[in-house]
């Protein structure tokens, strides 16, 4: 046998384990829910109805069902003002804690804590009791300003400030990635800038943010990722019901979490495309 | 050069004043549940007392440790098991530990295979590695549900082992990608060396390759622990008669409205039992945690 082909072969023998899981585990539950949106589904005592619709649903959801689209709005409009928010802020706290300064430890642990505290369920009590938010958010002239805004956009703005706190809590496993990316760039840089006159200013712009690009890419990305799943998702509520609903029932809300995950993935395929000039990924 | 000095000073200043304002506001509600958990019903009416009990009480915590059922019910004529899982901090255990060290290993062989070997398909099955991130749970969760159902991992662990035993499960395409760029960081040399002295593939990644990835492995094992500790949505599906601590908590907001205000300090006083074994294992093994994940670099 080629040395080639018993590499290909040991290899092969490294994968198979994750590749069986994958046909199990995503292959499988994939064509299983694809078929699922393609059926209008009921619930019979000891079994599920199908009865084959075509893209019916599909049509239906994008075109006939008032609430998507404005559910769809909502969580865009969200996203829009959250991904940028956490990212900032994780940015401007991965700065800070990368400088050397006694104590870093302690401010570093009480930063990542959230991370281990992120459970939607308790998120929603600790917003519930109104411990989500930052008071100077809801003063009046806050609440004032947001009103003049378009009544889609005010609701968005209005979620994120009544859960400010939250989301901010949201941005631990961002710094980690961003410190991680500070730390991989060579300190020698800064020295040599520092000698040809650079402040700190200018290091900053000309050599931290151009160095930690993929890592600002990967902090949007799971960001993003992040928020699918996260309480504050509209959409989630939307397709949940819809399971529950026994008139519209599996196949139609399968149908909704089908179109969501292609709204992901067009997300997803767009913030790519931003990032494609600086990532130097121009193919 | 004295200006210099002053100038780094001041920064130094302003950086701290941020963080511990910053610090604050993040601790702040953490600190809320503690305080409101061991007051006592004449602190909550009393406004003077913001944030230190007058009159501190156990109260809450011992109905919280009643409503969000920590101990086992044991009733006699009932398998030991079926006494066991009635607790939620058994099954909240019991799904998070397995399931962290399970994929600790299973995910290493993955991410070994996509970070130092060849193998036919490798770019597509990376895709697929990919896709396996960002497919939200709602979208397959009824054939998952099917399948547990079949193999009998209804209300029980094993839905989160199953998928972990195969380098999947919670967040595994994460895991991969992770350990995938630590692997791929590791120089060429140490494998060849070992192979050239007669080692097979298999031993040379069991004895030199996967010890090596200690950071690695505290993230991943981490992650997966809090995760799967944090888990509410599958967990809700897969467990329909038994419940995990994190699912447990929104069973206390079911309480009418008007008794929901009155109990506050109680729901509080849950939301404090379920953040404090995974506080625990934070603060043990946070610094640990930081700086692997530092020498991990992540992701790249």
């Amino acid at each position: 046998m080629k040395i080639e082909t018993r590499n290909k072969l040991t290899g092969f023998s490294f994968i198979a384990l994750w590749l069986i899981g994958f046909l199990l585990f995503w292959a499988f539950p994939l064509i299983f829910s694809f078929v699922m949106s393609l059926n209008h589904i009921t619930i019979q005592t000891d079994r599920l109805l199908f009865e084959f619709v075509g893209f019916h649903q599909y049509h239906r959801a994008l075109f006939m069902d008032a609430e998507i689209p404005n559910v769809s709005f909502l969580f865009i409009a969200q996203s829009l003002i959250i991904v940028p928010v956490i990212v900032v802020f994780a940015l401007i706290m991965a700065l800070m804690l990368n400088t050397k300064f006694p104590g870093r430890g302690v401010f570093r642990a009480i930063f990542f804590l959230p991370v281990v505290l992120t459970s939607g369920n308790l998120i929603n009590e600790l917003t519930n009791q109104e411990q989500g938010t930052l008071s100077f958010l809801q003063s009046t002239t806050v609440t004032n300003l947001v009103m003049t805004l378009p009544a889609t956009w005010a609701l968005a703005v209005t979620n994120v400030l009544n859960s400010f706190l939250m989301v901010l809590w949201y941005s631990g496993v961002q710094m980690l990635i961003l410190i991680a990316g500070m730390q991989s760039i060579n300190p020698s840089v800064y020295e040599a800038a520092k000698i040809d006159g650079a402040n700190d200013w200018a290091s900053l712009w000309l050599i931290t943010l151009p160095g930690i690009t993929p890592f600002i890419f990967i902090s949007v990305v799971y960001t993003i990722v992040d928020q699918f799943t996260a309480p504050f998702n509209p959409i989630l509520e939307v397709i949940l019901h819809h399971f529950m609903e026994p008139a519209t029932g599996y196949g139609y809300a399968t149908a909704i979490a089908w179109l969501y995950f292609l709204l992901i993935l067009i997300i997803l395929g767009f913030v790519t495309l931003i990032f494609r000039k600086p990532l130097g990924l121009k193919k | 050069m004295s200006k210099h000095k002053l100038l780094d000073i001041a920064k130094l200043v302003i950086i701290l004043f941020l963080l511990v304002i910053f610090a604050l506001l993040y601790l702040q509600p953490i600190l809320f549940m503690v305080s409101l958990s061991f007051k006592s019903l004449s602190d909550i009416v009393d406004p003077s007392t913001r944030w230190i009990p007058n009159n501190p009480t156990f109260m809450n915590i011992e109905f919280a440790l009643g409503q969000m059922r920590i101990l086992p019910m044991m009733l006699p004529g009932r398998g030991l098991w079926d006494n066991l899982v009635t607790s939620t901090l058994f099954v909240s255990v019991l799904t998070a530990i397995p399931s962290a060290l399970v994929q600790l290993f299973t995910c290493a062989i993955a991410g070994y295979a996509f970070g130092r070997c060849e193998f036919p398909l490798k770019r597509t099955l990376l895709v697929l590695l990919a896709l396996t991130y960002v497919v939200p749970p709602q979208t397959i969760f009824i054939p998952l549900a099917w399948l547990n159902n079949q193999m009998g991992f209804l209300n029980n662990p094993m839905a989160f082992v199953a998928p972990a035993l195969f380098g999947h499960g919670l967040n595994g395409g994460l895991f991969v990608i992770i350990y995938m760029q630590f692997f791929r960081k590791i120089p060429k040399e140490l494998e060849e060396a070992a192979l050239i002295d007669g080692a097979s593939p298999y031993s040379v990644f069991l004895k030199i390759i996967f010890p090596l990835a200690k950071p690695a492995m505290v993230v991943v094992f981490l992650f997966s622990l809090v995760w799967h500790w944090n888990e509410t949505f599958l967990t809700g599906i897969f467990y329909t008669r038994i419940a995990t601590l994190a699912t447990q908590i929104t069973q206390v907001n079911i309480l009418p409205q008007e008794l929901v205000q009155t109990l506050m300090p109680a729901i509080m006083a849950s939301g404090l039992l379920f953040i404090t074994p995974i506080l625990i294992v934070y603060l043990f093994a946070q610094r640990f945690f930081t700086e692997s994940i530092e020498r991990t670099g992540v992701v790249e």
